[in-house]
Formats: structure tokens, sequence, C-alpha cells
């Protein structure tokens, strides 16, 4: 091989560093969750992603009511605690579900689908951020719940109360999340979402005791194993929904929307 | 240059478009077909909306579904029905959208008031928009879409509500924002894109018909529109020969606009075809039902 010939051709070192370049600059970086969370809060601002802050002071603000009311008056009433870990169990996501879902219910009303679907940030980024924020907060409205439950009645017994609490957030946290990804209809969004309540207030109006009996039952190792891996695959899915929406935009809601 | 290479859409079994090739570079698109004809399922596809059935949709060589939000960082939408947010004013809905649009805020405070300026609504700024007239949210829509000064405008059936005062404001907007942009505009009204059009897209039958300039189009009617005049108890019969495209009355005769392969009288005067002549001529039947 002549000389002017050997030149047309890179070294082997410069070729791997070239085709290392040119696969750096087009792989698509992976945010962690807390970094797309963070960036998403800088950008939109608290004010625009709860944007329904009058709505959600309302939800909450109802729902404290009802937890004094319930703990209030228990005492009165004398409420046997069976109806406690039932009531827990179908009140914890209770707000969460509402929460969360409205946003979609408002954006059918008001037709603002397309437009917010097709900006940087759409509503299912803004959405799995509400959802990651509100199942935090719910879980402390919860807990303080049961701390005020365990503090009036003597009876009541607060990891038990506790375990129910998370398991029945989580796992309903993590029906919702699965069922925004798959579900194509508000309809069948929310209906799917009230058949959950409406199975655990069967089970509370129909036996109670039943009902109690069948949630003292599950070892307590086994509902942290619950919380635990409900937990890891919530995050993990958490994470999953925004990238989706990220990368590759919405185009898989609207057909049946 | 925005790519849309043998594009199909099915809804079920039902085919809606089918083997669309198109190609967008800087200028305004006229998308103009009759109601029903599959502009807004292409419109859908071309803002991410809806996933083609086959074929891809590439923005400078890279698939727009791929690009997620760094495509819709690039385009401006606005919806045949564009909704809103009834307690919010204009510019607090605004402000919403940038933040969805990745602007910041003080970007956004800057942007606004001149884009309100622009759609003639700086004096309702602080009005709530339940208030506002169909025309006027029609316009916050055209700012909204303008909002991250998009690569790629894309607006569905933009004029409808708008006064003439208005559509002639928003004609001579969208020419001015087509110099350095890709302005898609969709319409069944021919007045909307006759003036600012650089090329007109028809789609017929789900494909796309035509996809040229105004002038090409006409020429395909060149030597077949007439106009004539006649007395009223002749009109009839004469329609049932010759297409007729409009009619007017004028000193108790009435004037008709028509089409005919080839001047077979003297009473007839050859005219230049328009681009309401072919969407006439092309969509006759559409036209027919869309006039009952």
């Amino acid at each position: 091989m002549d000389k002017n010939n050997q030149s047309l051709f890179p070294d082997e070192r410069l070729v791997e560093s070239e085709i290392n370049t040119i696969v750096v600059k087009g792989m698509v970086k992976r945010d962690s969750l807390a970094k797309m969370l963070i960036s998403m809060y800088k950008q939109i601002g608290i004010r625009f992603i709860m944007r329904d802050y009058k709505e959600i002071i309302a939800a909450v603000a109802v729902m404290a009511l009802f937890m004094y009311v319930m703990t209030k008056n228990g005492q009165t009433t004398q409420y046997k605690q069976t109806h406690y870990y039932g009531m827990i169990m179908l009140v914890s996501p209770i707000l969460y579900m509402f929460l969360s879902i409205f946003p979609f219910i408002q954006n059918k009303l008001n037709e603002t689908y397309e437009v917010e679907m097709t900006c940087k940030y759409n509503l299912y980024q803004i959405a799995a951020f509400r959802m990651f924020s509100f199942s935090i907060f719910c879980f402390l409205l919860n807990t303080i719940w049961i701390i005020l439950l365990a503090m009036k009645f003597s009876s009541f017994q607060f990891v038990q109360a506790f375990l129910i609490s998370t398991t029945s957030l989580l796992l309903f946290s993590l029906v919702l999340i699965y069922i925004l990804s798959i579900v194509k209809t508000l309809i069948a969004k929310v209906g799917i979402q009230l058949s959950w309540i409406g199975i655990n207030l069967m089970l509370v109006i129909i036996d109670s005791t039943v009902y109690y009996k069948l949630l003292v039952s599950v070892p307590w190792y086994l509902y942290g194993m619950i919380i635990c891996l409900a937990s890891y695959l919530y995050v993990k899915k958490i994470k999953e929904f925004m990238l989706q929406n990220k990368l590759r935009g919405v185009n898989g809601y609207v057909n049946g929307y | 240059m925005l790519t849309v290479t043998n594009v199909n859409k099915k809804f079920g079994n039902e085919s809606i478009l089918e083997d669309i090739q198109l190609e967008f570079s800087n200028g305004v698109y006229g998308l103009l077909a009759p109601n029903g004809a599959g502009k807004t399922t292409l419109i859908k596809m071309l803002t991410t909306l809806l996933y083609p059935t086959k074929g891809e949709i590439l923005y400078e060589g890279q698939n727009i579904f791929s690009m997620g939000e760094n495509y819709r960082d690039l385009i401006g939408y606005l919806p045949q029905q564009f909704g809103y947010y009834k307690n919010y004013n204009p510019y607090q809905y605004l402000q919403y959208l940038a933040a969805l649009k990745g602007i910041s805020k003080q970007a956004a405070n800057e942007k606004i008031p001149k884009l309100l300026k622009l759609v003639a609504l700086e004096d309702a700024i602080k009005k709530k928009m339940r208030k506002f007239s169909g025309g006027m949210i029609q316009r916050v829509g055209i700012a909204q879409a303008m909002l991250n000064d998009p690569k790629i405008l894309i607006l569905d059936e933009p004029t409808a509500g708008l006064d003439p005062k208005e559509r002639v404001r928003f004609r001579n907007l969208l020419s001015e924002l087509a110099r350095d942009r890709i302005v898609i505009l969709s319409t069944h009204i021919v007045s909307d894109v006759e003036s600012i059009a650089n090329q007109i897209i028809m789609i017929k039958d789900k494909q796309v018909l035509f996809k040229d300039s105004i002038q090409i189009i006409c020429q395909k009617l060149q030597g077949k529109v007439f106009e004539t005049e006649m007395n009223f108890d002749r009109v009839q019969e004469f329609r049932r020969h010759y297409l007729s495209l409009s009619e007017r009355q004028e000193n108790g005769r009435m004037m008709i606009r028509f089409i005919a392969e080839e001047g077979s009288s003297s009473n007839w005067k050859q005219v230049n075809p328009t681009l309401e002549d072919v969407f006439l001529f092309e969509y006759q039947d559409h036209s027919l039902e869309q006039l009952k």
C-alpha cells in the first residue's frame, strides 16, 4: 500500500474515539427520578403543577374533617376496633385517588387535552409528579390519623393500623399508575378506581368483623414485604411513566380518549 | 424539513389516510379539503397526538415520535377545538401554557403582552376567559401556539369564529411568521389560504390529490371555466348540463360561473380559474352535501 492510500484511512484509535463521540452525543441521557422531578419543579413551578390548588385544599380539608369526626365520635358511639381497620383500608387511598385523577377530569371538561398534550411537559408528566407528591402527603396524613386513633383508643394497635393503611395506599397507587399507563378512556380509569373503593366498602358494610379478621390474619412481615415490593414497583413505574411521556410523546393515549 | 413518508392511518378497520407523502420546508402550507377528508387526522399525526398505522414522520431526519419532548418543544399547535380554563384570564392561561412549554417565567412575562397585543387582546388581559367571544378565544389560541416561537406552527381551522377584519390580520401575521418556519394551516375555507399559502395540499379519497402552488393547481381547469348571463327561467335547465360554481343576480338576469369542457357559445366568456373553482370541481359531491 502506498503512502497516499494509507493517509486516506484513519488509524483504529481515531476510529474508536470518533465512534465513542458519536455514541455519547446520540445517546439519550436518562435522568434519575429525583432529577426529573426537580427539573420539572424548577421549570414549571408549584403554582402551575398544583394549578387546581383551591380544589386540593378543599379535598384535604374534607378528608381531615372526616378523620377528625371519626376519631372524636369514636368515644361516644363506641366504635369497635373491627370497624376501624376496615375503614382505614377503605379510606387511606381515597384522597390520593381524588387528587390524582382530578386533573384528568378537569382536562376532559375543559377540552384542554390536545393543547396540554403537545406541550414540552405534557399532562401525564405533570400527573406523575403530582401522584408522587400526593402519595407522600397522603402517607403522612394517614399516619397522623392513625397516631391520633392510637392515642385515643388503648385497644388500637398502631403498628397493625399503620401497616394496613400504608399497604392500602401503596397498592392503590400502584394500581392507579398501571391504569393510567394501560387504560385509555377516562371513564374506565375512574371506573376501575371506584371499584376498588366499592369492594372495600362492601366488605366493611357486609361484615366488618370478618374483614377485620382477614386484615389482622396477615402477618406483619407479609405486610412489610408487600409495602417494600409495592414501594419499589411504584417508584420504578412512576419513573418509567415520566420517561415514556418525556421521550415518546402522547400518541398512545389519544386513540381511545 | 418535515417529511411524511408512506403514512397510512386506520381507526379499527376503517382507513382514513393512505400512502401520504409530503415534504414541508419554511413557508405556508394550506391543507385544504372538505370536512371529514382526514385533515385533522393528518394534523394530529404531525403533532404526535396520533401514531400512523404505517409509515413515518421525520423532522430533520429523526422520527418525531422518538424525539418526544424535543419535538414538542419545536411545535406550536392550535387544535380545532381549543379548550381553556374558564376562570383564567388570557394572561394567566398563557403563563400556564408557557410553563408547560418550558419557557422561563421571565421570558414568558416579556413575551405574553407582546403576543396579546399582536392578536389585539391587550385590552382584555385581565378579563376572565369565560366572558370571551368565540373570536377572542380563537385569538388566545393563536397566541398560545406562538408562545415558544415554534419552528413548526400547526393550525387546525384557525379562522373559525374570526370576523373578516380579524381574518385579514391573521393572514398577514401568518405570512410574516412563515419566513423562517413551517406553517401548516388546515381549513375547508378556500379564502383562508388563497392569498397566503406557498403550496396547497388537497386530500381526496384518503390520498394527497395535489401538493403544488395555487397557479399550477389552477392550471388544471385552464380553458374550462366560463361565465355567462341568462334569464332566470333557463337556469335550472343549464345546471343540469354544467357544473355551476357561483351564481349572482345582475340587472334582472342571472350571472353564472361554470365549468364546461369547451366553449360552445359566443355568449360564454372564458375566465381564469381560481382555487375555489378547483375545490368545487374536485369535491363536487362534498360541496353539494355541505350546501344542503
